[in-house]
């Protein structure tokens, strides 16, 4: 068995008397592809944030490559940090800067190579997420929606991280932009050899990129590969996999 | 010693044979790159890299060994990697058919050609926003009558809102500056006129210019600096937001939702704030006369009878609409401008606040002239 890359244990959020998870367990493993669901209002989005430390959980720990990322020292918790990458949902590029400058940020921020060097790396990215050679000059505010999300997939790339936390990647793109924006992840992912957790409502990322889907339902979370959801007799789990649109998709 | 690589002589002569080893990884890459370039390269014609002892090995490393080949081949050194790791020859030959996109160098331009390119530029962008303003200005006095017959349309709520917002919460700030101002202005003055031995008109001092203009000065300043930075920022972010263009889509005119309800506002409250402000300039006035001039309230209130009558009052309170209007309409004004990014919003603030200034101490001359030349 292999070890797992980030453990979530007994994981609780508390917003006042609103419990949004309550003894939440879950695991990703290295070179894994784990799609997250789950109804509007259940705590994706929080459980991403309290992974990556972007919010302290009312109890229960979060392990990164074994370490509790909460009770880390200030200089530990930034050689974590080191280790993922996130895809905010709306890209979230910084809009002050153009393309390569946003891929460029980490690489000024972090390490001591020399301008050119930086320079050379954040373009030779805006190739690698099939960016067009001429986004790299733009400013956010000129892109397309599918665009800002590969320049924001480059920028969360440009460290080698380890685990890739992607926040709705597809949505507000059309079918064939997310159809190629799924191939780019899968594909990236494959020959980088990294995780990646994705909270997606896309059917079609679901179907076609993910090795596990994790279902979060009754403020906990059930893994397991498609085939063991769609025998899943909870009535969410029933009604999100077998409604019009999911058969279309399984029957496939 | 070194922690990337290890060299050994190779086998044939002019051979060099290098054992890649370590973490070549991005943050260890300038070190990785220092170490290389120290080694000797005279006389080597074959370089055989081995990577079976790397122990990482990530894109950005992977980047650099491929621009290290082609430095090689580019000097005549033939050069091969042997022995990699199958993840990590994946990683290299996936990075290996990424080309990174050619820089492009800005074209110099002469200084001067550079410095002529953006005051034109400018001119042309201050000529438009002078239309800009105009139109606005239009559109507003336009929109007064129609509403006048149309009551329900004059969104009461809004407006009482933005009273609140610019008129109201400004109240302590702008009694404060007032205060503080007429009290400087007799000190410095104090002093002066007790040469002459005429430390009386002291209270005309105050009362004049607190009247006929710091009063109205003060307030407008500093609502340009509240109100209208908020109003650019509000409107600019809605803006950004598509919530103006909702509104549209809606048939709502963003104009009469959002602009007309800041600028009515901002105009009946800066009157009121300049007449708020006009007592605590007086009051000041007295505070200073009292406590360094020893003068009893009756004594500076007949002075400031003498010294001044309603007039100048009203002198001061007409320019207080014409301020407010070129406040309102420059901070709405540029707030509808913003497009883009949150930058732009920030640009556009600066803009208002420095635009609305601006004017209001032009139009505070304007008043000055026409005044003299009517004798009030």
């Amino acid at each position: 068995m292999m070890k797992p890359l980030i453990e979530v244990r007994n994981l609780v959020n508390k917003f006042g008397a609103h419990v949004v998870h309550d003894g939440l367990d879950f695991d990703i493993f290295p070179r894994e592809i784990v799609g997250l669901v789950g109804g509007n209002g259940t705590g994706k989005t929080v459980l991403l944030r309290s992974i990556v430390g972007l919010q302290r959980p009312t109890s229960g720990t979060v392990m990164i490559e074994g370490k509790d990322i909460n009770r880390l020292d200030t200089k530990e918790f930034l050689n974590v940090q080191r280790l993922w990458g996130v895809l905010f949902q709306k890209g979230a590029l910084f809009s002050n800067l153009t393309v390569i400058e946003n891929i460029a940020f980490q690489l000024k921020e972090k390490t001591t190579l020399a301008e050119d060097v930086i320079n050379k790396l954040a373009r030779m990215r805006v190739d690698m997420v099939g960016l067009p050679a001429n986004a790299g000059a733009k400013y956010p505010a000129e892109l397309s929606g599918g665009m800002i999300k590969r320049a924001a997939l480059a920028r969360a790339l440009v460290l080698d991280p380890k685990i890739l936390f992607l926040d709705e990647p597809t949505s507000g793109l059309d079918n064939v932009a997310a159809e190629s924006f799924d191939q780019l992840i899968r594909d990236t992912v494959d020959y980088l050899g990294i995780s990646v957790f994705m909270i997606t409502h896309d059917l079609d990322s679901l179907y076609s990129i993910c090795d596990r889907i994790a279902v979060l339902v009754d403020r906990k979370i059930r893994t397991g590969k498609l085939q063991d959801h769609l025998k899943d007799k909870h009535p969410w789990l029933q009604e999100y996999f077998h409604n019009k649109r999911a058969r279309f998709m399984t029957r496939g | 010693m070194s922690l990337y690589y290890t060299s050994q002589t190779g086998t044939a002569a002019a051979a060099l044979d290098l054992s890649l080893k370590g973490h070549w990884s991005v943050l260890s890459l300038p070190a990785i790159r220092r170490e290389i370039e120290e080694i000797p390269l005279a006389g080597i014609k074959k370089m055989t890299l081995k990577g079976d002892a790397l122990e990482d090995f990530d894109t950005s490393a992977a980047w650099y060994l491929n621009d290290l080949l082609a430095g090689l081949a580019a000097s005549g050194i033939k050069a091969a990697m042997t022995g990699f790791k199958d993840n990590h020859r994946r990683v290299f030959d996936r990075i290996s058919g990424f080309r990174p996109e050619e820089e492009k160098l800005p074209q110099k331009i002469h200084p001067v050609r550079a410095f002529m390119i953006a005051t034109g530029r400018n001119l042309v962008e201050i000529w438009k926003d002078c239309i800009r303003g105009i139109g606005f200005l239009g559109e507003f006095l336009a929109g007064i009558p129609l509403r006048v017959f149309q009551p329900k349309r004059f969104r009461f709520r809004s407006i009482v809102f933005h009273i609140n917002e610019a008129g109201i919460k400004a109240i302590p700030i702008i009694a404060l500056m007032a205060f503080s101002i007429a009290f400087v202005t007799g000190y410095q003055g104090a002093f002066q006129l007790q040469k002459f031995d005429a430390t009386i008109y002291t209270v005309d001092l105050i009362v004049l210019s607190t009247l006929r203009e710091m009063g109205v000065l003060i307030t407008a300043i500093m609502l340009a600096g509240r109100s209208g930075s908020a109003f650019a920022a509000q409107i600019g972010t809605m803006k950004l937001n598509e919530e103006v263009d909702a509104l549209q889509t809606m048939g709502v005119s963003p104009f009469e939702a959002l602009v007309l309800p800041r600028i009515i506002a901002i105009v009946i409250s800066l009157p009121l704030l300049t007449v708020i402000a006009n007592i605590m300039g007086l009051l000041g006035g007295y505070i200073f006369s009292y406590s360094y001039l020893d003068y009893s309230y009756v004594q500076f209130l007949s002075r400031m009878q003498e010294a001044a009558d309603m007039r100048q009052f009203y002198v001061g309170l007409s320019k207080a609409p014409v301020f407010a209007l070129l406040i309102g309409i420059v901070g709405c004004m540029q707030g509808l401008q913003a497009r883009g990014s949150a930058e732009d919003v920030g640009r556009k603030t600066i803009t208002a606040v420095v635009q609305s200034i601006f004017l209001v101490i032009v139009a505070d001359a304007i008043f000055s002239v026409i005044f003299t030349k009517l004798g009030i």
